[in-house]
């Protein structure tokens, strides 16, 4: 049955955490509405308001800001998308959204609410934690800013309280000689949530030895994880593809031992390892170097 | 000019006149039932069946009927008529009495002034049931001691067919390759969830507007349930969003129905895609153990099948797939040899129905793979062994029915030939990880219902002013029979399109022309149309020839005028004739009929003349398979499509271009599971992007008794796209899927187990 519910629209931040602090408990914040109307729906959620922030100014920015940028909540993945610096910057985030649903999911869908839903699928995660992505979260009178490693805690499940909003992400702009991949695998090419999305970033020294690697991997376990002890595995050796396939494989046994043997072993073992190597060649085998 | 070469200057077959009520389409302007609902209806909601298989103790409405706003709480007692209802077996209820037979079965009704206000009453419904032990597989439920779903027992029907000596035919092969193939239940997943509204007419009537395929079957069968002449119903068909099959049911019609005449008041309901989902009926899915001889010149010898099918809880259009499916097993091939059984049985799964092919794509993803197989048994290709195989004029197919015309699957196949050719020469890409395939699927459809009499009637009125009505009981769900219909009437009266007026669908105003099923309605109905267009047509030259004082014979129809073409410069109007009849009191409206030439099948040995014609059709698909991800791209598909004669090649390519993207879901994505599969969320079709060009060949064999050559292509589209995928995955990785659908999973699985194409592999 569809539920009854107030909606408020604030114009700016400030009237916006005012209502939060009045109404946290009981509100549902809606930015795109692209996972908030399905709750709404399947009576997951039955909020008596819904809080409409997809019009906050402060939230509505892309701002440089020495080696970071600092990007709104309240964007949509098309806006990002076509945005100059954000092309610029971050090859692999764009990557991702562009993978998100379809263009009409897009359109309306935000950064801000991928992080706020926290899904272990969600596309723009793993390559914005290899950007040292930071959030900026808002309450009334007071904000903090949480790593989002740490922001998410569990599929579903973050910091946030009911009171807070977030208002930005902070990423680290792509640092000279780095590539980075974005790859996923769905059940069909458009409209599908990812089976497995991994992002990698690295770069390799003068002497053309593997002098970083950041990996993070997602829709393999309650949330996407960085995968360490292969990043520092691979720092210091030559990306042959003996080595390559050798990593490849090491993420699908480490993320295979951390869950557990399971019925989608059969196919997920072999198709991270899959994934994994694909990023890893377009980071590290491809010719043509920035 | 003589008569003749005008007559073909102004037909409008083969040209692509637009769809009728395309533009509402388009721009979103066109309404359906639950946009045009009175708006003081009351809301019709059910109640359905949280448990599969269980006996009904009690219904305690009490609750329900206090809520406020709630009018009324129906159930089986309150049906006045037939509570059985059915297009083959009468064995559905329309609610539960007794016991409830799969999740989703409706035990009640709640009727209130809203949507709000009924769902709230079904909440308070307390039904109390005692469970029973509930069956999900076929085989099982007719196994020995099984409990009985229905009383007559577990069993639907068995369809035996019997050809030649196949058991020796098998001894003497030089090839014999046997398996087993598992199709899944899918779900339609048409753009509109069933909906519909009721109210009494002036005259007492009451009348149903609905989402339908088959308003007269509808009109019938909501009779019954109601206990009242057919004539106190009248079904009209609303716009319809798709139906595939699944609205040839009584999905919402019999509630409307009920609670209309009951309470005297008008009704809407409408169908949430999870109720369309969950209570709607389903594709059957069927295993089949296929065993296939050939000889050493890559001959078929035999073939031996054995299909089991899952009908669900009701049968709905499970006997005609029981038939069906057996009677397509050989695929468009002659095989000399045959023994095939197809054996249904009842299940607490939801209802197995129609939809698009009627057990034949399940039954051509294997007899396609057979091909493939014994090709590479024999060492040829399989272009080759299709073409050796393919029927032919003069063949006989497995139920022993001679092909005398328009046998356009030779003609098919070597249309495809050179794209094939073309393809397989392609060199392979540099990319060892992505690997690329080609695979052939070819069909064979018998149109029209099967061994038994399927009528379509139509009438032809000429107005006086000049104006055309045809009446035609055809539903257009959408695939274009209206406009087809429209083009072969104003085709024979000599006139453009837009001087029709079409009446359809409504069983008030036209008589039956059967259901929108089994991609009849372009033959049968288009004859009957055509039956009743001749007949005008003689009558308004008959009173032409008269005014004109010429020669019947010299006398010509164009642009709703009669000339004489022997040179006299006279000619009079349609308005002119109509009038003149009408005062003299003759006739201006004419019927027409048409049923295809069919005989029932021998019960024993399936001998008979199940259809009066086929439609064939040979596809390639061309894939791309990630080794490393087990993703597949289907890359293009080539469909060449024997339809006799395209009389709106568009429309035709239309059904092509949709069948081809049902087949790509069919294959690679689509796969309903009871009890778990919810909505559009977990269920899969595939999107514009997994849709790869689609290069249609129109081949046009004519059909001697078809209207103006005419046969079917609405199914016939679907059928050969998924074993063409197939084929071409396996051609990919050289070692082969047999359950469908092929998701990343059993890619993978076949990635891991192929061999002798594999470049790279990960774990080297
Ligand atoms: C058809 C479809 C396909 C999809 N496909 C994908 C896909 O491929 N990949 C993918 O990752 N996701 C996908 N999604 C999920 C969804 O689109 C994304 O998660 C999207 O980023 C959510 O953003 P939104 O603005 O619509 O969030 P909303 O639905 O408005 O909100 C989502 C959640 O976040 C909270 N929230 C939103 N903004 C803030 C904020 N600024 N501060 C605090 N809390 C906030 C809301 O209260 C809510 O709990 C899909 C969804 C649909 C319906």
């Amino acid at each position: 049955m569809r539920g009854h519910f107030n909606y408020l629209r604030p114009d700016c931040v400030t009237e916006c955490l005012d209502m939060l602090d009045q109404y946290g408990n009981e509100t549902a914040i809606l930015a795109g509405g692209t996972d908030v109307m399905i709750s709404l729906r399947t009576g997951v959620k039955k909020p008596r308001i819904i809080l409409d922030i997809s019009r906050l100014p402060e939230t509505r920015q892309v701002e440089p800001y020495g080696e970071t940028v600092r990007v709104g909540s309240t964007l949509t993945y098309s806006e990002l998308i076509d945005h100059p610096v954000i092309r610029q910057e971050f090859p692999a985030l764009c990557a991702a959204m562009g993978c998100v649903g379809s263009l009409q999911i897009r359109n309306v869908g935000t950064l801000g609410g991928n992080i706020a839903n926290s899904s272990p699928a969600a596309d723009s995660i793993p390559p914005m934690m290899l950007r040292d992505a930071e959030i900026i979260i808002q309450k009334k009178g007071s904000s903090r800013i949480q790593k989002l490693e740490k922001l998410i805690v569990g599929a579903y499940s973050n910091t946030l309280e009911p009171n807070e909003l977030i208002t930005g992400i902070i990423l680290t702009k792509i640092k000279k000689g780095y590539r980075e991949s974005y790859q996923r695998i769905g059940r069909r090419k458009s409209l599908s949530i990812a089976r497995i999305n991994a992002a990698i970033l690295g770069r390799l020294n003068d002497s053309g030895v593997i002098e970083d690697a950041r990996i993070s991997v997602g829709s393999v376990a309650p949330s996407p994880m960085r995968m360490t002890n292969v990043e520092s595995h691979l720092k210091g050796r030559k990306p042959e593809l003996k080595t390559i396939l050798e990593a490849s494989r090491m993420i699908a046994q480490e993320i295979i031992d951390l869950v557990g043997v399971r019925h989608s072993t059969e196919y997920k073992q072999p198709a991270i390892a899959g994934l994994a190597l694909k990023c890893l060649e377009d980071v590290f085998l491809d010719s043509s170097v920035n | 000019m003589t008569a003749a070469s005008i007559k073909e200057k102004q037909s409008l077959i083969g040209t692509s006149v637009p769809r009728i009520g395309v533009d509402g389409k388009l721009n979103g302007k066109a309404l359906f039932s639950n946009d045009v609902a009175p708006k003081n209806s009351l809301w019709v909601k059910a109640l359905r069946s949280e448990l599969a298989h269980a006996k009904i103790e009690s219904i305690d409405i009490k609750d329900a009927l206090n809520t406020p706003g709630c009018v009324a709480i129906l159930t089986a007692q309150d049906i006045p008529g037939n509570n059985s209802f059915g297009i083959i077996n009468k064995d559905q209820p329309l609610l539960a009495g007794s016991k409830v037979r799969f999740v989703g079965d409706p035990v009640a009704l709640a009727v209130a002034i809203s949507e709000d206000v009924a769902e709230l009453a079904l909440s308070k419904i307390h039904v109390t049931y005692t469970e029973l032990a509930s069956i999900f597989d076929p085989e099982e439920s007719l196994a020995p001691g099984s409990p009985f779903i229905h009383e007559k027992g577990n069993l639907l029907g068995k369809r035996l067919i019997k050809k030649g000596a196949p058991e020796l035919a098998f001894e003497k092969a030089d090839v014999i390759i046997e398996r087993t193939y598992q199709t899944t239940c899918l779900e339609h997943a048409y753009l509109e969830p069933d909906a519909g509204y009721a109210y009494f007419d002036s005259d007492g009537k009451i009348v149903i507007y609905a989402s339908t395929q088959n308003p007269h079957y509808d009109q019938a069968d909501v009779a019954s349930l109601l206990g009242l002449e057919a004539d106190r119903v009248r079904i009209i068909q609303t716009n319809t969003g798709g139906g595939f099959g699944s609205k040839l049911d009584l999905n919402t019609q019999g509630f409307l129905g009920l609670a209309c005449y009951l309470l005297k008041k008008p009704v809407r309901m409408v169908f949430s895609r999870e109720e369309a989902f969950l209570c709607t009926s389903k594709r059957h899915p069927l295993k089949i153990k296929y065993k296939s001889a050939a000889s050493k010149d890559g001959r078929l010898l035999a073939i031996d099948v054995k299909i089991m099918g899952d009908t669900g809880a009701y049968a709905s259009y499970g006997l005609a797939v029981v038939s069906r499916s057996a009677i397509h097993a050989t695929g468009p091939y002659e095989v000399p040899n045959v023994s095939i059984e197809s054996v249904f049985a009842y299940t607490n799964n939801p209802i197995a129905g129609a939809m698009r092919g009627f057990g034949v794509p399940q039954v051509a993803f294997a007899h396609e793979s057979q091909m493939d197989l014994l090709a590479e048994a024999l060492g040829v290709s399989p272009l080759e062994i299709r073409r050796r195989n393919a029927l032919r004029l003069g063949s006989t197919t497995a139920t022993k029915q001679e092909l005398t015309a328009s046998v356009g699957i030779q003609t098919c196949i070597e249309a495809i030939a050179p794209h094939y050719e073309a393809i397989r020469n392609k060199t392979n890409s540099k990319d060892s990880k992505k690997l690329k395939g080609v695979g052939l699927g070819c069909m064979m459809y018998g149109i029209g219902n099967t061994g038994t009499q399927n009528p379509s009637t139509a009438q032809v009125e000429l107005q006086s002013n000049g104006g055309i009505v045809l009446y035609s009981g055809a539903a257009d769900i959408g695939q274009g029979s209206s406009t087809v219909l429209i083009q072969i009437v104003a085709t024979e009266l000599g006139v453009g399109a837009e001087k029709i007026t079409l009446v359809n669908a409504d069983t008030g105003l036209t008589t039956s022309a059967g259901a929108t099923s089994a991609s009849r309605q372009t033959y049968i109905s288009g004859n009957a149309a055509l039956d009743a267009a001749r007949k005008l047509k003689e009558a308004i030259l008959t009173e032409a020839a008269t005014m004109l004082k010429a020669n019947r014979k010299k006398l010509y129809m164009k642009n709703g005028n009669v000339l004489d073409s022997s040179g006299v410069d006279s000619s009079v109007s349609f308005e002119q004739i109509a009038n003149k009849a009408k005062r003299e009191g003759r006739p201006l409206k004419w019927q027409g009929f048409f049923d295809p030439d069919t005989t029932p099948l021998d019960p024993e040995t399936g001998q008979g003349k199940p259809y009066a014609t086929f439609a064939f059709a040979a596809q390639i698909a061309e894939v791309e398979v990630d080794i490393l991800t087990a993703e597949v791209t289907v890359k293009k598909i080539i469909a060449a499509h024997d339809v006799g004669k395209a009389i709106n090649p568009e429309s035709v390519k239309g059904q092509i271009y949709g069948g081809a993207a049902m087949g790509l879901g069919f294959a690679l994505m689509e796969e309903f599971i009871p009890g778990k599969t919810v909505s559009l969320k977990d269920y899969h079709i595939p999107t514009f992007s997994d849709m790869p060009p689609v290069e249609c060949l129109i081949i046009e064999e004519p059909e001697p008794t078809g209207p103006f050559g005419a046969k079917g292509v609405g199914e016939p589209a679907l059928i050969p796209t998924a074993p063409a995928i197939l084929n071409a995955i396996a051609d990919a990785l050289g070692s082969r899927i047999y359950s469908l659908p092929a998701n990343l999973e059993r890619v993978m699985k076949a990635i891991h187990s192929g061999a002798s194409k594999m470049k790279f592999r990960l774990n080297q």
